[in-house]
């Protein structure tokens, strides 16, 4: 159904548009200044997303905490990028992501609806009065030479001033098609008075922008139309409700690919935009003689509808908000209700979604999440396969204790964890990963770090697999040696395990992590030349069997590549997130040659 | 000074010097952290009594030491290259 209406849609539109350029060359010139307009926005929308690595994540993080951080951060971000629709579509993507909650989004929203009023009052106030045109052309020029240049942040930069110029150049465009329209034709006879006129007119404003996918691009076009006079005043208004609604269209796509929670915040983006849309029309009249009073109070000449208009924009929508925020609780538990979280058979993928890889950062930081999910998962699959609780093994209690608390082997089926959730989670993951491709060298290096985590984690628990068949075997074996010997390996194990979990949550306050893992490196080493001079004794005085000799040595190194993957997911994992520091510590860590000789240093200062 | 020197002065074009000197950066301070580091580990090991816990962070400083060595030449490499 939604395919037919866009194969019969399109076409449709298209010949709409030819006939109109057709029989009148202004509406020719009004067109192409709102293709000219949007074509800037999506070379802005371009522009901002080379400054995403991981600035925005951080930026986020930090202001959106609170309620009135996050309505804060919501008006911010659209006043600098001037588009509502594009901060709603990140905060969907990062909502998907886990990077945060449904209130802070659903903040985010209420302060981009604020925050996309500026583009009115830049418009009204700036872009009429001035011949911007005049600034759109150096902007593009200098804009194309900085997109030429290889640095990612001088492209961002350059796409952003050839997005500002566009938008100048379509604003122009538009101003100037509605200037000469006036003498053909006089749209305003057309203009339609009363509750009649206003409902028309919302309606045209939300159809305008559902097919512009910009409420700014309409707004530009009421602005200007009213400018020449071309519409009325009071259905400029009308236009304006319209279009704030309709922008909420752009949400509602980016959540289709979303999880629920992004989902939830597209209809919270949908509830707060209809809900303020229909107090400005049931208070029409109130907000009229409201925005004169504003009006005559910050000194806006009477008949400056244009300037006007920005006020009314502006003030219904922080009307809107002023009414949301008691019921922002409310509303968050109305849309958990309503869209409920799909029931897992099997493992699914919790923050990988088709919106996140809109934007590189958000997709890094959903992998990000998504295998430390997975991480989690499986430290609690290799307890379980070395017959140990998880929670026992992170507790303070001393791991000799644990480890004799559990002597009894229990029958445990990694297997089938294996393939229904870990396998299943790790290939969502590096499916993801593909999707995600960049010739982009910084994410390149980031996503094959993640896909290298999520390899390192299969492998482990693949070891683990083979190392719980003897395991169970020999650590309650009559033999006291080959019983010392495995129960030394579960508890090795279960130390990096430990001892992994305070560096990851560490992480975000210490500085090297990453090289905290080489003392693991250098610890494993160590044990495993440790086991082989034990286990040459044990071979020697004949106090195991042949057999279990052989087990012992294959378990070992079992045991060496578990705790070795370990370490590896953890390096890899560890702030896999692009930063100088970051990037240094990935350079000065050990290899395992230069662990080997620092152990080799070692012994010889000790003998 | 000739508008070719002037340039390579502000490198601001110039993508390879600019990650270079990222580079430097990000070394110059990791290695700063791990020379703190160390220091902290040192008075650690003067205060500890158990030996076992004691050879732990021994070997913990010994790793501190070589990565505070790697990182300095490493660090004095780019900063060759850099120059040349």
């Amino acid at each position: 159904m939604k395919g037919t209406l866009q194969k019969v849609m399109l076409p449709t539109i298209l010949v709409i548009l030819a006939y109109g350029f057709w029989i009148s060359p202004d509406f020719k010139e009004i067109a192409a200044g709102v293709a000219i307009f949007l074509f800037g926005m999506l070379a802005l929308e371009e522009g901002f997303k080379a400054f995403t690595g991981g600035t925005l994540e951080k930026i986020l993080k930090k202001t959106t905490n609170k309620l009135w951080k996050s309505i804060s951060f919501g008006v911010v971000s659209t006043s600098i990028m001037q588009s509502s629709s594009l901060v709603s579509v990140i905060t969907i993507s990062f909502l998907g992501a886990g990077l945060i909650g449904l209130s802070e989004g659903i903040g985010i929203i209420f302060g981009a609806n604020l925050g996309t009023t500026t583009g009115a009052w830049l418009v009204a106030g700036f872009g009429l009065k001035v011949k911007i045109s005049a600034y759109a052309m150096p902007m593009l020029v200098f804009g194309v030479i900085m997109i030429f240049q290889k640095s990612r942040h001088l492209k961002g930069i350059g796409y952003i001033l050839t997005g500002l110029g566009f938008l100048f150049l379509g604003i122009h465009h538009m101003k100037e098609g509605f200037e000469t329209f006036k003498s053909a034709i006089d749209l305003a006879e057309y203009a339609v008075a009363g509750y009649p006129g206003l409902f028309l007119f919302t309606l045209i404003g939300i159809f305008a922008t559902v097919v512009m996918q910009s409420s700014h691009a309409t707004l530009v076009l009421i602005i200007t139309a009213l400018a020449a006079q071309q519409i009325s005043y009071e259905n400029a208004l009308a236009l304006a409700i319209g279009a704030n609604v309709g922008t909420t269209i752009t949400a509602i796509l980016g959540a289709l690919s979303s999880n629920e929670l992004g989902k939830r915040l597209a209809g919270a983006h949908l509830i707060f935009n209809v809900v303020t849309g229909l107090i400005a029309i049931a208070f029409i009249h109130q907000l009229l003689v409201a925005v004169d009073l504003i009006s005559a109070y910050v000194g806006i000449a009477e008949a400056d509808y244009t300037l006007k208009l920005a006020v009314f924009h502006t003030l219904f929508n922080l009307i809107g908000i002023v009414v949301m925020i008691p019921f922002t609780n409310h509303l968050v538990g109305f849309l958990e209700r309503v869209i409920k979280s799909e029931p897992d058979k099997y493992a699914q993928p919790k923050y990988l979604n088709e919106s996140a890889l809109e934007f590189a950062d958000a997709a890094l930081e959903a992998m990000r999440m998504e295998t430390a999910r997975v991480y989690t998962m499986a430290t609690d699959v290799i307890a379980k396969g070395l017959s140990l609780d998880k929670q026992k093994i992170l507790s303070d209690a001393k791991l000799k204790t644990v480890i004799a608390q559990h002597a009894r082997a229990i029958d445990y089926d990694i297997d089938d964890v294996y393939e229904h959730e870990i396998k299943r989670l790790c290939s969502a993951i590096l499916d993801f990963t593909n999707k995600l491709s960049s010739a982009d060298p910084v994410i390149a290096r980031q996503i094959s770090r993640i896909r290298m985590a999520n390899q390192s984690i299969l492998i482990a628990l693949k070891d683990v697999k083979h190392l719980q068949k003897n395991m169970k075997r020999y650590i309650a074996s009559d033999n006291p040696e080959i019983s010392a010997e495995y129960n030394r390996l579960r508890q090795r194990i279960a130390k990096v395990i430990r001892r992994l979990e305070k560096i990851r949550a560490s992480g975000e306050t210490s500085v090297t992590s990453i090289l905290s893992l080489d003392a693991l490196k250098l610890t494993l080493e160590k044990n495993m030349g440790l086991l082989h001079e034990r286990m040459n004794e044990l071979i020697r005085g004949g106090k195991v069997s042949a057999e279990m000799a052989i087990s012992l040595m294959n378990d070992s190194n079992y045991t060496y590549s578990i705790i070795h993957n370990l370490i590896q997911i953890n390096h890899n994992y560890l702030k896999s997130e692009e930063g100088t520091e970051t990037e240094a510590e990935h350079m000065i860590a050990l290899n395992r040659e230069e662990i080997g000789t620092v152990l080799a240093d070692n012994r010889e200062t000790a003998e | 000074m000739t508008l070719k020197k002037l340039l390579t002065r502000l490198n601001f074009f110039d993508t390879h010097a600019l990650q270079q000197r990222e580079s430097e950066e990000g070394l110059s301070k990791v290695i700063e952290k791990l020379q703190e580091k160390e220091r902290q580990l040192r008075v650690t090991i003067s205060l500890e009594r158990d030996e076992e816990e004691r050879e732990l962070l021994q070997q913990e400083l010994s790793i501190v030491v070589s990565q505070t060595r790697k990182g300095t030449e490493l660090l004095a490499r780019i900063r060759e290259e850099g120059d040349s």
